[in-house]
């Protein structure tokens, strides 16, 4: 059975763009617009890895990380951001990793199948 | 008209037989303050007042010292008989003219007489005289006079004085005012100025001759017609200020110490006057400076300025050995109330314009900073605009690239869509890398400068290089004692910066070709110089890369160097390129080398 990503982003066509991808790469997406949105599906369902944006209106992606962190330690968390100053924020270090959104999504799709432990 | 002289052969009869009808009726003016005297037809004088008898200087009455009129001419030295004919026979006034009359004592008296016919019921009976004493009057003239010329003499000093604000002139005015005969005509005079941490006295200036000689040298070189007091002071600064003479140079070597009893003491503590006329006197006052000043009869006059004492004038008439008048000390004390008004003022301008010239160095300083952070705060904004205006433009440029890239995948290569698929995933790479770039120089735009060592900065650059595991190997040469070499930057935009520059100068080297840093400094700058060490003919393409790199029409790596060259620049420095003495080209950035 694939794994289940949720992408959590309030930009819909990075969202859709993420569901295409990943879906290519052979992964289940679970696509949220809010961070209130994401913890609502988190609990809805078991998700294998979390690409979370940091900068969303009303809940902050940190603090969204943390709220997930708490409920589950184990669930990975990549933090995918247009900003790289929040790396130097301690609330970012709970991610397993911090990558600065580009066009190019490859070190993402590669980070998110050596997480998953797939090959590739 | 029996004659009007008096007959030394003729006894001398008393006043009652000369007496006139007359003599009765004159008994009214006995305590008048005029004197007055009467003659009879005869000539012989019948009356006379207590004034009378006080001038001629006798105590008793006329009988006793003039019995006629002939004897009151050859008293007075003034024609009286012939007049007083006139008188009796015309029934005319005289008036002589005023005369001195030199009274017994030595007292001089400015005297005028009148005669007029002395007529009763139109019956001359003689000639009544009046004797007008003016002497008081004179006097009075004198004093006025001597009193407007010194008032003058005050007003010229106290304009020249206002006329300048340096405290040298200042002092030359009051000790030329105190010399010159126009002004009180000391034949020397000497300026001290108290020196509170030493509590002496330091002698400033003089003015006067040494000898006679050399008193017509100074005051021969005052133009001729020079007149008025503010005329021989503009012509003294002119021509003799100039030159350095004797007593100005034993001036200045003297101090006086003002613990010790001594006049000068006595003169600054009191704030009184003091005029020394005896050889005794100074004996007692000396401290080995009147020896040096050669003079025992001299004035001391102390400066006060708002209650204090700042300084003393001595003045004397060495030369001519006249006595000083205790008048003209008075005077000396207005004289030097005024100069230490004006010295204290003069001290106060020189303090301010000391402090004017700071100011304005602190105010060319300030408008400078004001214009740097201007500059600062304007490149901050813009910074802040550009940081937003980066990241929000990052999201777009991942979704138009990231589809495309999705879009292309989805495409026949040889579809010409594809191509198209692929050229806009390229672009997007290059504006995503541009993007980058700049956020890289705007993050830390706003931020301060401090003192920093450029060793540190070189090491902290080389650390970045290894943990971003650069391709560039740095060779850093070694500096004796690694003296720090501080500058005035922002350390990240310089550690970014550097680090910039020495991947793109790496970039255009052959593989593997080390980069050598070397530091050092002149007396206004400190400096990293990039050595490499290539083929000669390798060296011309190196360079030309470096300058393709700065044009910003290039690929997307220009802008890096270009916005790290600007970098530099803003933080004060400039990069270049040079040439070494081997003719081997490299890379330097100088920054101003900041003071310790």
């Amino acid at each position: 059975m694939s794994a289940t990503i949720m992408c959590v982003d309030d930009e819909l066509n990075l969202l859709r763009l993420y569901e295409q991808v990943l879906a290519e790469d052979g992964f289940r997406v679970v696509s949220a617009r809010s961070g209130a949105e994401a913890l609502g599906k988190i609990h809805a369902q078991p998700i294998d890895l979390v690409v979370l944006d940091i900068k969303m209106d009303n809940k902050d992606g940190l603090d969204v990380l943390r709220e997930m962190k708490m409920e589950n330690p184990d669930l990975p968390v990549i933090l995918h951001s247009a900003y790289s100053t929040y790396k130097s924020d301690f609330k970012s270090w709970l991610a397993v990793d911090y990558l600065v959104k580009s066009a190019d999504l490859t070190l993402l799709r590669a980070r998110i199948r050596e997480l998953l432990g797939v090959d590739d | 008209m029996c004659a009007y002289h008096s007959n030394p052969t003729e006894p001398s009869t008393g006043k009652s037989e000369r007496q006139t009808p007359m003599a009765s009726t004159l008994t009214q003016f006995d305590r008048i303050p005029v004197a007055i005297f009467a003659t009879d037809n005869d000539g012989e004088i019948f009356y006379t007042n207590d004034r009378f008898l006080q001038i001629v200087d006798h105590n008793s009455s006329a009988v006793d010292c003039c019995h006629a009129l002939a004897d009151l001419e050859n008293l007075l030295s003034t024609e009286l008989i012939r007049p007083a004919r006139q008188a009796i026979e015309h029934r005319t006034t005289f008036e002589s003219g005023q005369f001195i009359f030199a009274g017994a004592g030595g007292r001089y008296y400015l005297l005028s007489i009148s005669l007029s016919p002395l007529m009763l019921d139109d019956i001359c009976y003689g000639v009544f005289g009046t004797l007008q004493d003016f002497t008081e009057t004179a006097d009075a003239s004198e004093s006025l006079r001597r009193r407007i010329k010194e008032l003058n003499t005050i007003e010229e000093i106290s304009q020249a004085l206002h006329s300048t604000m340096k405290t040298d002139d200042i002092l030359r005015i009051i000790l030329t005012g105190a010399t010159c005969k126009e002004g009180l005509g000391f034949n020397r005079a000497f300026l001290f100025l108290l020196n509170e941490s030493e509590n002496c006295l330091e002698g400033k200036m003089a003015i006067g001759p040494s000898n006679a000689e050399e008193a017509g040298r100074i005051w021969g070189e005052i133009p001729p017609g020079t007149r008025t007091l503010s005329e021989v002071l503009a012509a003294y600064l002119q021509n003799v200020a100039n030159h350095d003479i004797e007593v100005n140079r034993i001036a200045r070597s003297l101090k006086i110490d003002l613990s010790a009893p001594t006049v000068f003491r006595q003169v600054m503590e009191s704030g009184h006057w003091c005029n020394i006329d005896s050889l005794s006197e100074a004996v007692i006052h000396d401290t080995g400076v009147l020896q040096a000043l050669n003079t025992h009869r001299f004035a001391v006059v102390p400066l006060l300025s708002r209650g204090k004492s700042i300084g003393v004038i001595l003045a004397d008439n060495l030369i001519t050995g006249k006595q000083t008048e205790n008048n003209t000390v008075h005077l000396l004390q207005i004289f030097a109330d005024h100069a230490a008004s004006a010295i204290e003022n003069a001290r106060l301008f020189e303090e301010i314009e000391v402090k004017a010239a700071s100011l304005e160095k602190a105010n060319l300083k300030l408008e400078q900073v004001q214009k740097q952070i201007a500059a600062i705060e304007k490149s901050s904004l813009m910074a802040e605009i550009t940081y937003k205006i980066a990241h929000e433009l990052r999201n777009p440029i991942t979704i138009i690239g990231g589809f495309a890239a999705l879009l292309n995948r989805n495409l026949n290569p040889a579809d010409k869509l594809s191509e198209y698929g692929r050229i806009i995933v390229e672009e997007t790479l290059r504006v995503e890398k541009a993007l980058a770039e700049v956020l890289n120089f705007s993050k830390s735009f706003a931020l301060d400068r401090v003192r920093c060592d450029l060793w540190e900065i070189v090491a902290a650059t080389i650390d970045v290089l290894e943990q971003t595991h650069s391709p560039v190997t740095i060779e850093l040469d070694p500096d004796d004692g690694k003296s720090p070499l501080y500058v005035r930057v922002n350390r990240d935009q310089t550690v970014q910066s550097l680090h910039d520059i020495i991947e793109a100068v790496g970039s255009c080297l052959p593989d593997s070709t080390p980069i050598r840093l070397r530091l050092g400094n002149s007396e206004t700058a400190q400096r990293i110089e990039l050595h490499w060490q290539i083929e000669p003919e390798a060296h011309e393409r190196v360079t030309s890369l470096l300058a393709e790199m700065l044009d910003t029409r290039a690929t997307g790596s220009s802008l890096r160097l270009t916005l790290a060259f600007e970098t530099v620049r803003y933080n004060g420095g400039e990069p270049g390129l040079a040439a070494s003495a081997a003719q081997d080209k490299y890379l330097f950035i100088e920054y101003p080398a900041m003071e310790e």
